[in-house]
């Protein structure tokens, strides 16, 4: 029964959230610079590792896929397949990951250190809104950032998987033919259906991670409690809301 | 130790705006609006734990009045309330004849708090932590704001410490700059919590000087949470003992200090003169 209850309240919890934080979106052309500074949090700290995994998915897909449709005689899909995958599915959910692992455990634990250490009360006593002060920025960023991280993850991703194809003897592609086979396979239908799944994902992230740490009560060891559960918690909801969005998108002839 | 007292009285008066400029801006600026406080029949349970059982206390407009109490009497829950950071269960808090929950209380009163912790954004430099309320409610330009920020920070003797980080601050600059946060506020009221708790003696006496130079500067309404008898006794026009969610006494500190009451005066005697007795 606890469960429950505990099920309902966090799921009222964070759809109140969201809409005070759609209302105070109003507030953000007040709120750049905190927006901005957001944004340069997220590119520091994402840029450089999702190259990196970028680079390595698309190039394990081509090594994978790679040998299969050799032997089928058809290896010059292998540009279409990396591309596809990555557009619709790896890159918004691997980016996610990312941000919800590097920036919304950070910020998790900044707005939990703010609740434990009587921040938020400070706050709410200079009668200055957490909502619009603290989580509005980083929702407006993380939505603007997630699907930016995307574009960039799905690009590298395709060179990855280029470089693959092109050194690996048994597939042995040219770069011309792999991303002709990519430009002809991968539409702009399946390059939004990625930003789409993305902006969602971005949602999820920032309200999660903002709430689980403005919800923080306790001591030090409950900020770190906080980080690991706003981290699984994202996890999980991107995974479910992935299925459900490509469910809603193939209804609408989107995918 | 001649210097060592030369230094100590330089910090104690820089501290209480003894020192050049005397943080004239700030002075000029802040309007003593002079409020008082009622509490009436407030009560407060976490489930079954009842922290405060029905509190009447009335403070007058100008006065510093201190609650004091042990650890776990309710003193910062009530100081919670007043701030309207928890709701009570029953009762009303009145200040300057408005409730505190009315719709338009904010707009027509401030009320400042210091928090045990200090509660300063680490993330945020000391002038940032100071201008934060004056920046997000655009009271003034920046070149105003830089002028109190500055101003404020020279009445807590924190001068030039402007782009140091929270981090860097030990605990007694840090309740001092929280102190200067609260008094840009411009407030009609300022909440102490537990201002000296983790400080050593001279800091103490410092947050002291503190605290009495608001009440006679600035006549600003002042309520101050501690369990420290020494601070009590030397900010307070008025204490107020707080024991198990209840106000056993309410007096000046020579009625306080000649009640009869023992729980009263088991409190604020000392430890070691009960055994001697």
């Amino acid at each position: 029964m606890n469960g429950v209850m505990s099920f309902f309240k966090v799921t009222g919890g964070l759809v109140s959230l969201l809409m005070e934080t759609l209302y105070w979106c109003k507030a953000a052309l007040g709120n750049t610079d905190k927006i901005l500074d957001q944004l340069l949090v997220i590119g520091y700290q994402t840029l450089p590792v999702g190259a990196l995994i970028a680079l390595f998915s698309g190039g394990v897909l081509a090594l994978q896929a790679g040998p299969t449709l050799a032997r089928l005689g058809i290896e010059e899909n292998v540009g279409g397949l990396v591309g596809l995958s990555l557009v619709k599915e790896l890159g918004p959910v691997m980016a996610s990951i990312l941000i919800a692992g590097r920036v919304g455990s950070a910020m998790t634990a900044e707005l939990a250190s703010m609740s434990v250490y009587e921040e938020i009360d400070a706050l709410k006593t200079m009668d200055i809104n957490p909502v619009r002060y603290l989580v509005m920025p980083r929702f407006i960023a993380t939505v603007l950032a997630l699907p930016v991280l995307v574009i960039y993850m799905d690009v590298i991703g395709w060179f990855g998987g280029a470089v693959v194809s092109t050194i690996n003897p048994e597939v042995h592609l040219s770069f011309s033919v792999y991303y002709r086979n990519l430009a002809d396979l991968v539409d702009f239908t399946a390059f939004c259906n990625g930003l789409i799944k993305a902006g969602i994902f971005g949602v999820i992230i920032s309200i999660v991670c903002c709430y689980v740490g403005l919800k923080t009560k306790g001591g030090p060891r409950e900020i770190g409690t906080a980080v690991t559960k706003a981290v699984v918690l994202s996890f999980v909801l991107v995974l479910v809301f992935d299925y459900y969005v490509t469910r809603i998108l193939l209804f609408f002839g989107l995918d | 130790m001649d210097m060592q007292e030369s230094a100590e009285k330089k910090e104690r008066g820089a501290a209480s705006g003894n020192g050049k400029g005397m943080g004239g801006v700030l002075l000029g600026y802040l309007k003593s609006a002079r409020v008082g406080v009622s509490i009436r029949g407030l009560k407060k349970s976490f489930g079954q734990n009842h922290v405060l059982r029905g509190i009447d206390l009335e403070v007058s407009p100008g006065e510093t009045v201190v609650i004091l109490g042990k650890s776990g009497t309710g003193k910062s829950v009530m100081l919670r309330h007043i701030i309207g950071l928890e709701q009570p269960d029953s009762g009303r808090i009145l200040i300057g004849g408005e409730d505190i929950n009315d719709p338009d209380f904010r707009k027509n009163h401030v009320i400042s708090m210091v928090f045990q912790s200090s509660a300063l954004f680490n993330s945020l430099t000391v002038e940032e932590n100071v201008a934060l309320y004056l920046k997000e409610h655009k009271v003034f330009d920046d070149g105003k704001i830089h002028k109190l920020v500055s101003s404020a920070l020279e009445i807590v003797g924190l001068e030039g410490k402007e782009s140091i980080m929270p981090s860097m601050l030990s605990g007694g600059m840090k309740r001092r700059v929280a102190t200067a946060r609260a008094l840009v506020m411009n407030p009609d009221l300022i909440l102490f919590d537990e201002p000296t708790s983790g400080l050593d003696p001279m800091m103490t006496r410092t947050v002291g000087d503190l605290i009495c130079d608001l009440k006679h500067k600035i006549e600003i309404t002042q309520i101050v949470v501690t369990h420290d008898i020494d601070l009590a006794f030397y900010v307070a026009d008025r204490i107020a003992i707080l024991s198990e969610g209840r106000i056993i006494e309410y007096g000046t500190p020579e009625e306080i200090r000649c009640c009869k009451d023992y729980a009263v005066r088991e409190f604020i005697t000392p430890q070691f003169e009960l055994e001697r007795r």
